[in-house]
């Protein structure tokens, strides 16, 4: 049976394992994995930290929340956990050292899989740094052509996360 | 044949109201209807609820449904206004058992088949924001000095706008209060506007709860336009959002979230919005209003031309997408 999943990326400390334990109807499971890619073998034993999380849909199957590893070393393992994701949420930690890199990072990496399915963004800890206000991120996806929804979210608050998946879940419809 | 109601997100006691009221209906009148919480013919859907609208939406096209509300906001065939009366509902039950059993002696009149667009033109009257908190806040913000509007019978609105803030008691604005909707419908001659002291604005912003400004124009944009498009606006242009609504702040329902997604991918008019998200355009009238007051719209995009994705996704997955709604609304 094909897996129904969510994808929750971003710059650690964005807020993805906060995010997911929102929405999870079980503790997160933040996973380390050995990677078992033969080229990664051939070099060293390296281990890969995922966060797992998941919900009960009426009719029995799950939703699989995935929060990919925050270090970049790791963007391998991004592809593969996008691969058959409905879609993408991006946290974005605003009163990191520079956010709207951050977001353009996320944006290149996975924009084939963004034109596939789509995205939502999230900019979390914006009352600790106001800047770039939304403002800022709507004209930086504009430049971009893409017409994605930007909120600024408290993870720690369920109703922002279940708002961003609505939001999704709009965007995949239309 | 007796008739079934069935009904949908009706609070217990209006469910009661009505059981009473179809009863007398029968008697009087010799009909032969009976209320059901799940299965019936004919379902009434309280469509003042958020859950009463995502029902609506999804199945206004396939059943027959009556609205029930304080205003037919979705000009809908069959209407009950709130509170129930027994002549509305009596009336309805006639209407219903001719709708259902044509060859039915009882008399009555059929609504009438006047497409949705004409029927919400003939109903569309010039929305002016200046009439209303919306435009008294927007001149606000625009002048920049800090106000004091108070409305009799209501809390004071502290409004800050170096700090983007409305501070008042602490509130909601999803909860639409009866003092919420009296700030947000109240015409603006009705609120007396004073110049805030600076040297009070520390201990109001101690004292109170500040919340967006932004806020209180969404609500009381969406609230008093009352499906009236904005002055100057019309029916046939076309627009596209620039940005979404920022609904970790605003008060919203999954309806203007669908809005905003349509109305983010494509450049369309109301009506065709409408026929796309198959969502009444009086309520849509609302939305697009309170875009335009935020600046979310694009007005220089907006042009006589009509440009649409159409995305034709697969009933299991719309299934399926309606599925993690309902979880996530559970």
């Amino acid at each position: 049976m094909k897996e129904i999943k969510l994808v929750f990326t971003g710059s650690m400390g964005a807020g993805k394992t906060t995010a997911i334990s929102a929405l999870s109807e079980i503790p997160v499971i933040n996973t380390d994995v050995s990677a078992t890619d033969e080229v990664i073998a051939r070099k060293a034993t390296t281990t890969v930290a995922l966060d797992y999380g998941e919900m009960t849909l009426s009719d029995g199957q799950k939703l699989r929340l995935y929060g990919t590893p925050g270090q970049q070393r790791f963007a391998y393992m991004w592809k593969i956990l996008m691969q058959g994701a409905l879609g993408l949420i991006i946290l974005v930690d605003n009163a990191g050292e520079n956010p709207l890199g951050d977001l353009e990072l996320y944006l290149n990496h996975f924009h084939e899989d963004i034109e596939k399915t789509t995205a939502v963004i999230g900019v979390t800890r914006m009352d600790l740094s106001k800047k770039p206000n939304l403002a800022a991120y709507n004209d930086f996806l504009r430049k971009r052509n893409l017409h994605l929804p930007v909120f600024s979210v408290d993870v720690r608050r369920k109703q922002n996360v279940i708002m961003m998946v609505q939001a999704l879940v709009a965007m995949l419809e239309y | 044949m007796p008739y079934i109601l069935a009904t949908y997100a009706l609070e217990k006691s209006d469910r009661l109201f009505m059981k009473s009221m179809i009863e007398m209906a029968n008697k009087r009148f010799g009909l032969q209807w009976s209320l059901d919480d799940l299965h019936g013919q004919v379902t009434v859907v309280d469509i003042d609820t958020e859950e009463g609208r995502s029902f609506w939406k999804i199945n206004s096209a396939r059943k027959t449904l009556i609205a029930y509300a304080q205003t037919n906001t979705y000009l809908a065939p069959f209407f009950l206004e709130k509170p129930l009366k027994v002549q509305l509902v009596t009336d309805l039950l006639k209407k219903l058992t001719c709708k259902i059993s044509p060859t039915s002696t009882l008399s009555i009149s059929y609504p009438s088949t006047v497409s949705l667009s004409s029927q919400a033109s003939s109903l569309i009257v010039d929305y002016k924001p200046e009439n209303y908190l919306a435009g008294l806040l927007k001149n606000i913000l625009s002048e920049g000095k800090p106000y004091i509007l108070q409305l009799t019978g209501t809390p004071p609105l502290y409004v800050v706008p170096d700090d983007q803030m409305c501070y008042t008691i602490d509130i909601d604005l999803s909860d639409n209060t009866p003092t919420q909707q009296m700030w947000m419908k109240s015409t603006a001659n009705l609120f007396s506007k004073s110049p805030l002291d600076n040297t009070k604005l520390d201990l109001i912003r101690h004292d109170f709860v500040g919340i967006d400004i932004n806020a209180f124009i969404w609500v009381s944009t969406l609230q008093s336009s009352n499906g009236n498009l904005l002055t100057g606006h019309s029916l046939t242009n076309t627009a596209q959002l620039k940005e979404w609504p920022n609904f970790s702040i605003l008060p919203y329902d999954s309806t203007q979230i669908q809005l905003a997604a349509f109305m983010s991918k494509n450049i369309a008019s109301i009506p065709r919005i409408s026929a796309n998200t198959r969502q009444p355009i009086p309520h849509i009238i609302n939305f697009y209003n309170a875009c335009v007051m935020l600046d979310l719209i694009n007005i220089e995009k907006i042009t006589q031309e009509i440009s649409e994705t159409t995305k034709n996704i697969s009933t299991e997955k719309k299934s399926l997408l309606q599925s993690i709604l309902q979880r996530l609304l559970k």
